[in-house]
């Protein structure tokens, strides 16, 4: 039953992947007529960029936390090689309080990206109310900020899902501690 | 709930991006529209025996009126002939969203115009995208001192 619902969510997902690509940004990607594509592409590449370690960070998340709400062991050593902070604090922590400080791990990625993208967003704006003037450069911002958008949505959607699995985490771990 | 969240966020970012890719290409391609002048207004100058058009150019690409032809249709108080006149240079161009004064001369030794006559001017015109040529059709009845029609489709009353 359980190998239905993947197969089923894995051709929803590659379906989507191929509209994503061929509708608006593979059109864009293999075909940018118009100046305002660039704009938006070099938005999406660039905030990429920006947003790698945060995408990758948080898939490795959600992958782990997925197997850990599976029921399948873990490598604890693997957790604590992952974190910063020195082994004699890590090593009285549960589990969920360690998943707690990986989170907090990115957070200085997170904040990185989203001071970036609060800057694009408020040049933006002022363009787009003819504060600054739209003439000459308003319209190519604007593309940008629509291409940092799409990756700024995807980073938020993965952020707010692996803070959910957290809390997932925490309340099975009281399970476990209340029935002993 | 999150999963609903996300989804609707989804939306949102998507018609935002497409809303402004689709509208960039739309105007690239709009602004690449040349558009038919239109005759604004038209007055009978009867001292210099022509008539004045005011010509709008309404679009994003400068037109060129290059000449003109005129056709007299007599009225019934006057002593003239009908008669047609063709290919008079101009060589006007109007830039995008302005107005120009055209002068239309009628035929040097005709009578002045009286009530009732009809002159039909021809303007052929052309823009820097194509080598064609294209016309386009006044017709102007003369009906009373300092009142005319200024339409394009003319007052035939």
């Amino acid at each position: 039953m359980r190998r239905w619902e993947n197969i089923i969510g894995g051709l929803i997902f590659a379906l989507f992947l191929i509209i994503l690509f061929t509708g608006i940004i593979g059109f864009v990607l293999f075909w940018p007529r118009f100046p305002e594509d660039v704009a938006f592409v070099l938005g999406f590449l660039s905030f990429w960029l920006l947003a790698n370690r945060l995408l990758f960070g948080y898939g490795q998340f959600i992958n782990f936390a997925e197997l850990l709400l599976g029921g399948s062991d873990y490598d604890r050593d693997y957790v604590q090689s992952r974190l910063s902070l020195p082994h004699h604090i890590l090593e009285p922590l549960t589990l969920s309080a360690l998943l707690l400080v990986w989170l907090r791990e990115l957070d200085k990625y997170k904040y990185t990206y989203y001071t970036a993208f609060l800057l694009i967003t408020l040049l933006s704006i002022l363009f787009k109310f003819n504060l600054l003037g739209y003439g000459l450069v308003g319209n190519y911002i604007e593309g940008t900020f629509w291409g940092a958008a799409v990756i700024t949505f995807i980073v938020f959607s993965l952020e707010l899902i692996a803070h959910t699995y957290v809390e997932d985490l925490i309340s099975m771990e009281a399970k476990e501690v209340a029935n002993g | 709930m999150l999963t609903l969240f996300i989804a609707i966020l989804g939306l949102f970012v998507g018609s935002g991006v497409g809303g402004y890719i689709t509208y960039n290409r739309v105007m690239r391609t709009v602004q690449n529209i040349p558009a038919s002048p239109i005759v604004v207004g038209a007055e009978y100058d009867k001292d210099n025996n022509r008539l004045v058009f005011s010509v709008l150019n309404p679009g994003t690409l400068p037109l060129s009126l290059d000449n003109y032809s005129i056709a007299f249709t007599p009225g019934e108080s006057t002593q003239q002939q009908a008669y047609f006149i063709s290919n008079i240079p101009l060589g006007i161009t109007i830039n995008p969203m302005e107005v120009a004064v055209v002068y239309i001369n009628l035929k040097k030794e005709a009578l002045p115009l009286e009530i009732g006559d009809i002159v039909t001017t021809t303007i052929f015109y052309s823009h820097p995208l194509s080598p064609d040529v294209y016309t386009v059709v006044h017709p102007f009845v003369y009906e009373k001192k300092g009142k005319t029609p200024s339409d394009t489709t003319g007052g035939k009353k």
